[in-house]
């Protein structure tokens, strides 16, 4: 038997040689093109870094983090921030982004036991989809890519880099071809495999990247979650959101006193579908408002002020910044203070009981501003996005102003309350609002779209909006599946046209 | 056409000439090494009905792969063939235009 070995990519030119008397066989040497599935924040499965995730260790579970609702409703139920904390992030003086480790096989095989099993029906279906006439020239394996969503992004990015390359080889060992994998990202994903391309150098390594539902430039949700706690509406969005932390103090705990959740807030490339880099709202005395950022530097008009939520009631105004986004109170949350009163009305004061804690915000904060300022507007080549649309999301953030003579908690479940002594000497409160905006419930139409200030996107090769699209279980849409499944094709269709248009 | 002079009663003879058979098949080249246990499980993989441009015994011809991703001829002068899938890609192109329509915005 004599074999003849010719590429995919010449399987139509001439075979000569081939000696009667002798049966031949034409072997086509087909190209691997791994899929890798990057899941959004809180999508993989975190376990104590060194444990095998079995057990317990000193009174915790060192299963961290499964967004199983059984898992959940045993050690994320009723728990203090303090508990959150210590559960996620450890008793640490900083965030260490090595406490936690994804909670997969040794080595990781396929990943999927890494990530929330919401995604194995998308990710099985894909991996047992039937490519038609594509099946001749590539073989497509599928993975996922877990990774430490309280870490920066760009650590995850560097490691979804260094696993790229570890499939490639492991992919060209079975069919002796591949050279690049095709990226399918949810949400925070869409970030990491940013950072794994630009930051990284995987860009060349990568054919393409569908990206659903990503904030690629940021969402004020993340704003209103620190402020208020993760919201959530019926039944099952109220267990989500009790879970996942219902008021500010549970998110800032966490969100604060780590890297990856402050990548999320809306960049200084975040634009408003009014064309605006303003998005957050401040009502003013006596009336009126104005809005922030100044300057397209929501990081320092917002973020790196400290929020002054409860002051002491002089006789005249009080013009605390109950708007900015951390309480440096709520940074160590064991020393939370029970009186409603913080007794704190400008920024040095508020400092000065938690500066470490404070400090260690801050150095968080500039690591999430310099990552979301060196990604910028970057996105592969062959960038293919979906979007959701038609749900009210939080584009902007705005305060209401309001009587209030009780001062009761700033920080009720799913919500904030901001006090003030106002103009005429009385006493207000100013609330957040539910969010306004077109988007999935969390990412607003215009990030997920890369519709950013400053630097217009170019022509994407393909998008969609889906009306109604939830943001969390975007990929478990029939018609959202399709599609996606429809863009891997397309970028392999845009490799085979290279060789054969 | 030969022609001799025997009876028409005697033995058959045997061609003194010398005829060959050729054979192909067109199939994905085997893993190189044992596929992971999560890659996709295929089959055989052979591809059946692919047209075929032979050349045998100094003759061209238009063929197609039977079912089984082969062809064969039989009692064909020896020699050398030449082969050329010259549509391999015709139906990858049809099934891309057909698998990649996505609605867009």
């Amino acid at each position: 038997m004599a074999t003849a070995q010719v590429s995919w990519k010449a399987v139509d030119k001439t075979v000569s040689g081939l000696a009667t008397n002798a049966p031949h066989q034409v072997h086509v040497q087909r190209e691997a093109i791994p899929i890798i599935f990057v899941p959004g924040v809180m999508g993989s499965r975190l376990r104590r870094a060194g444990t095998d995730g079995n057990g317990q260790s000193g009174g915790l579970p060192n299963l961290r983090w499964d967004p199983a609702a059984g898992f959940l409703y045993k050690n994320f139920s009723g728990v203090t921030p303090a508990q959150r904390k210590l559960l996620l992030l450890g008793d640490g003086k900083r965030y260490d982004p090595n406490f936690l480790e994804v909670d997969d096989d040794s080595p990781p095989g396929d990943g999927f036991r890494g990530l929330m099993t919401e995604y194995r029906t998308f990710l099985e279906e894909l991996r047992g989809h039937d490519w038609g006439a594509l099946g001749k020239l590539f073989v497509f394996p599928v993975y996922g890519f877990g990774y430490n969503w309280s870490a920066s992004n760009r650590t995850s990015g560097a490691r979804l880099a260094q696993r790229i390359t570890e499939i490639i080889a492991e992919a060209k060992a079975v069919t002796g071809a591949c050279e690049k994998v095709i990226l399918v990202t949810h949400s925070m994903g869409g970030l990491v495999a940013r950072s794994a391309m630009k930051l990284s150098g995987a860009e060349s390594q990568v054919l393409g990247v569908v990206h659903g539902v990503q904030p690629a430039y940021g969402a004020p949700a993340a704003y209103m979650r620190i402020k208020a706690g993760f919201e959530g509406d019926w039944v099952k969005g109220r267990l989500t959101s009790r879970f996942l932390g219902p008021t500010g103090r549970d998110v800032t705990a966490l969100l604060a006193n780590s890297i990856g959740g402050l990548q999320l807030l809306p960049g200084k490339l975040y634009l408003t579908s009014k064309g605006s880099s303003r998005w957050l709202q401040i009502p003013d005395q006596p009336k009126g408002s104005h809005l922030l950022p100044l300057r397209n530097d929501p990081f320092a008009d917002i973020y790196r002020v400290p929020a002054v939520v409860n002051p002491d009631r002089p006789s005249g105004p009080t013009t605390n910044t109950y708007w900015g986004l951390v309480d440096p109170e709520l940074l160590t949350p064991g020393d939370v203070k029970t009186k409603t009163a913080n007794a704190l009305d400008d920024q040095s004061d508020a400092l000065a009981p938690v500066q470490a804690p404070w400090t260690n915000y801050l150095s968080y904060l500039a690591e999430a501003e310099a990552f979301l300022d060196q990604l910028g507007t970057y996105r592969h080549p062959r960038t293919w996005w979906f979007n959701g649309t038609g749900l009210a999301t939080a584009e902007t953030a705005r305060f209401e102003l309001g009587s209030n003579w009780v001062r009761s908690d700033p920080y009720p479940t799913r919500g904030f309350r901001g006090f003030l002594r106002g103009a005429d000497g009385s006493d207000l409160q100013a609330v957040l609002q539910d969010p306004e905006g077109d988007g999935d419930g969390t990412v607003p139409a215009m990030s997920s779209s890369f519709n950013g200030s400053m630097a217009p996107s170019p022509a994407p090769p393909a998008n969609r909006g889906f009306d109604g699209l939830a943001h969390q279980p975007a990929y478990q849409q029939d018609e959202v599946k399709r599609w996606a499944t429809a863009a891997v094709t397309a970028i392999a269709g845009v490799h085979f046209k290279e060789h054969h248009g | 056409m030969r022609q001799d002079n025997r009876p028409i009663d005697s033995a058959v003879q045997p061609c003194p000439c010398v005829v060959h058979n050729f054979q192909v098949t067109l199939g994905p080249a085997p893993d190189a090494t044992p596929r992971p246990a999560w890659w996709p499980v295929e089959g055989s993989g052979l591809y059946g009905a692919e047209s075929l441009a032979i050349t045998l015994a100094g003759v061209d011809a238009q063929q197609t792969l039977d079912g089984g991703g082969g062809f064969q001829a039989s009692a064909i002068p020896p020699g050398v063939a030449q082969v050329r899938f010259d549509k391999f890609y015709d139906d990858v192109r049809a099934d891309i235009a057909g698998r990649t329509h996505i609605d867009t915005d």
